[in-house]
């Protein structure tokens, strides 16, 4: 069974992501926060095959996140999904090898179908 | 061949007057408009002949008519009347020691002739000479005036970096803006959208109601106060901008 894990500080789009997998990928596992430092302190006990992150959140952003994913040499699959269209942004997700995507919201069922039917 | 003490010739040319003076320590010439006839000359001007004077004592002459003691001075004047507005006054002061002959008059008046040719061209030299001088002036000034005129357009160039430079700020502050702006008003967007994605996968009317009405509320006010915010926001940024 494939784990995934939902972070966003949002608690309705975490909502939406649920509601999509589980029509999509009904196999999959779910474990979603919308506190990212809880979400991190979780990784390694839940050990996820992808994770989905925001990257516009208090206290620890995506971006936090995925440094300290690196500095910690932590290697799960990420699928940035934010809200912002920014050229910076999207340039600035290459430097994280880990990082697969970077998907635009709103999400694409058709697209998250097919990322959880091919982990 | 001539004997004397002083020479003197007095060219008029309309109102320009050249006046030559030879004596045995050297020679000096005027040259300028209607200078001054010395008192002989006028004399010699208006009788139309030849004078001539023993005793000049009485007769206010220059420094360079003065004799030695006991030289007995002999002052000839001639008017060598050339006609059309053209006079030669040539004025001749001998003495005991250097006698002059009158035999030597009609020499005299070719010698003060050619003088007067080689004068005119020394004459033009000079203005010739003045001219360039003053060609020379007006060209320094002309490259003073340049280097001002260089000064004055480095200066708009600078004024019109410095402006080009505030454009381009004011730019990339409204780039920022708008990014800013688009992202604030996707994300609870982004979420309504979402939610009527998943609204497809309800059959029951009363789950909707539960799960997804509030959700879209929730978000429906989410972008209505971001929207309000942009604008306000932008309203003022507009007005920071303007200024």
């Amino acid at each position: 069974m494939k784990r995934v894990l939902l972070v966003d500080d949002v608690e309705i789009s975490n909502f939406i992501m649920i509601k999509m997998i589980e029509k999509h990928a009904p196999a999959c596992l779910i474990l979603d926060f919308t506190d990212p430092v809880a979400a991190f302190s979780a990784l390694d006990e839940y050990r996820p095959d992808v994770i989905f992150l925001d990257l516009n959140m208090p206290e620890m952003n995506g971006w936090d996140f995925l440094q300290k994913m690196q500095r910690e040499g932590k290697p799960y699959k990420v699928y940035v999904l934010t809200s912002s269209t920014s050229e910076l942004d999207i340039r600035r997700v290459e430097v994280f090898a880990n990082v697969q995507k970077f998907l635009v919201k709103p999400t694409k069922e058709e697209e998250i179908a097919f990322i959880l039917n091919h982990l | 061949m001539l004997n004397f003490h002083t020479f003197r010739a007095s060219y008029r040319r309309g109102t320009s007057c050249i006046q030559l003076t030879v004596t045995t320590e050297g020679a000096f010439f005027e040259h300028g408009q209607q200078l001054p006839l010395l008192a002989h000359e006028q004399e010699i001007l208006e009788a139309e002949k030849p004078r001539h004077w023993s005793n000049i004592v009485a007769l206010p002459l220059p420094e360079a008519f003065e004799l030695p003691e006991g030289e007995e001075a002999q002052l000839w004047g001639w008017n060598f009347n050339q006609g059309q507005e053209r006079v030669l006054l040539v004025s001749l002061l001998a003495g005991k020691s250097r006698m002059f002959c009158t035999n030597h008059t009609p020499l005299l008046q070719l010698i003060a002739e050619n003088l007067e040719m080689k004068l005119l061209e020394l004459c033009l030299l000079q203005e010739l000479e003045e001219k360039n001088r003053k060609l020379q002036e007006a060209l320094f000034a002309i490259d003073g005036k340049n280097n001002q005129i260089a000064s004055i357009m480095e200066l708009q160039q600078q004024h019109l970096k410095l402006s080009k430079e505030k454009i381009a700020a004011k730019n990339a502050k409204l780039a920022e803006l708008s990014a800013l702006n688009a992202h604030t008003l996707r994300e609870p967007l982004s979420r309504i959208l979402g939610l009527v994605s998943v609204l497809e996968y309800y059959d029951s009317l009363e789950e909707v109601r539960d799960q997804i009405l509030p959700r879209l509320r929730e978000s429906s006010n989410d972008l209505d106060i971001a929207l309000q915010d942009v604008i306000t926001k932008a309203t003022q940024d507009l007005m920071e901008l303007k200024r």
